[in-house]
């Protein structure tokens, strides 16, 4: 009797056991990674995310934060006494700028002169005249004033000689928002890879408003999948491609995200500094994928500008970086080089 | 014997069903998708995709929960982005409204949706 009651406890606890075992890993992810640290803030009028595998607190992520502040202080077009707002009001006078805004700039003046002016930071002026935001009745801007602000636009009005900036056109103004969001997340990422190991950082995604740059790999040492937004899409996660990368960038300029529609036409928010008009190129999206998130900022703009056939001609004569075009018929263009799914 | 080939079916019915019972609530927790909103950064909730409902952020914006996707219904900037943004569900994905800094972001319950660890846009 003793031995029979035995036996049945131990089978009771054989076929419990596992049950039990289960249950303490219900919920929980698989793997004995622990979870990455993510947080959320809002700088240079964009939403950025910071998520980081290895690390057991967010210190990292505000140290990110708190340089973002910086770069904000420097770059901010509105902000009095950024080295922006002091260029746009030097009224053609030298201005002295840290080293930071005198090397983005540099970097401007190269991207205007590779993509033929297609890629210009002096469209500042057209930019302000047009109204994007969806308040109200939808306008276009006055056509004389367009041409007028047009006659300022050329990135050859700027003079940069080591960290002194001069506007040989005193009315010309210029906007960095083309390249920003991309110098900075390079940035950040330099001071990941710095600063990061000591506190035990595998990897980790800086998406600076929807430009992606990834940081080291996974726990698990696989890549990263980036996906790109379908334009248009009716939920955030239709994907129109996706990448599988590790240790690149990719950037994506769209039309579907600051718009506005009038009398049948689509007015986008990239603007041919040509024309002063929202770039007619019949492309809905222009990503590019690289090491550098601001050349994938630069270039995915540039491109943008510039079409599928001379953006796409421009992109094979780069080493290392590759792009994927979607036309507004929703169709695929990828360089040579583009990974296929 | 007889008994004992009894025992041993009956005990091998009761972990299968045990097992069964388990899976299914550890797959019953799994796919609960749900978005988290946040202003300014700070947490305001989280909310059940599976339940339709219509939630006041702040002041200025709404978020309408139907059907499985969320959704900015009307915000008061003028900056009228978010609500043009496209909708959230099971699958992931965030919608943002920048001048009052607002973020509703789906996290995903299920593990079947497609994976990507950012979406670039």
């Amino acid at each position: 009797m003793n031995t029979y009651r035995t036996s049945v406890f131990a089978e009771l606890s054989i076929i419990l056991l596992p049950v039990l075992l289960l249950f303490t890993g219900c919920g929980r992810s698989p793997s004995r990674h622990p979870d990455p640290i993510s947080d959320t803030g809002f700088y240079l009028d964009t939403v950025v995310t910071i998520t980081l595998y290895g690390v057991a607190d967010d210190s990292l992520i505000q140290d990110c934060f708190s340089l973002m502040a910086d770069y904000e202080a420097l770059l901010s077009r509105t902000r009095p006494g950024s080295d922006v707002w002091k260029i746009n009001h030097s009224q053609g006078e030298p201005v002295q700028v840290s080293p930071d805004t005198a090397d983005l700039i540099r970097r401007s003046l190269y991207y205007s002169g590779l993509s033929d002016g297609a890629f210009d930071v002096t469209i500042a002026p057209v930019t302000d005249l047009w109204d994007f935001t969806g308040e109200g009745q939808p306008s276009l801007p006055d056509p004389a004033q367009l041409s007028e602000a047009l006659a300022h636009v050329d990135y050859r009005n700027i003079l940069l000689e080591d960290t002194s900036v001069t506007l040989s056109d005193p009315q010309s103004a210029i906007d960095l928002g083309g390249i920003a969001k991309g110098y900075i997340a390079d940035r950040l990422k330099e001071f990941l890879l710095t600063n990061g190991r000591e506190s035990g950082l595998i990897g980790g995604i800086i998406d600076l408003g929807g430009n992606i740059l990834t940081v080291g790999s996974k726990p698990d040492g696989s890549s990263w999948r980036i996906g790109v937004r379908r334009p248009f899409a009716q939920t955030a996660a239709e994907l129109a491609a996706t990448v599988t990368c590790s240790d690149l960038s990719l950037v994506t300029s769209g039309t579907y995200e600051r718009y506005f529609e009038l009398d049948g036409t689509l007015y986008h928010h990239i603007l041919d500094p040509q024309t002063g008009y929202p770039a007619d190129t019949d492309l809905s999206s222009v990503s590019i994928l690289a090491s550098s998130s601001m050349d994938c900022d630069a270039l995915s703009t540039s491109c943008f500008l510039l079409g599928l056939d001379q953006g796409m001609a421009l992109i094979e004569t780069l080493a290392d970086t590759e792009a994927l075009f979607i036309t507004e018929n929703g169709e695929l263009y990828r360089s040579s080089g583009f990974p296929q799914e | 014997m007889k008994k004992n080939e009894i025992r041993i079916f009956a005990g091998i019915f009761l972990f299968a069903l045990l097992l069964w019972i388990a899976l299914t609530l550890c797959g019953r927790f799994r796919t609960i998708s749900s978005v988290k909103i946040t202003v300014g950064g700070t947490e305001l909730g989280t909310y059940s995709l599976a339940e339709d409902q219509v939630i006041s952020i702040g002041e200025g914006n709404i978020c309408e929960i139907r059907d499985g996707e969320a959704r900015m219904i009307s915000a008061d900037c003028p900056d009228q982005l978010c609500v043009k943004q496209p909708a959230v569900d099971e699958n992931g994905g965030s919608i943002v409204c920048l001048p009052h800094q607002v973020v509703i972001e789906a996290s995903s319950g299920s593990s079947q949706a497609p994976q990507v660890d950012a979406i670039s846009s």
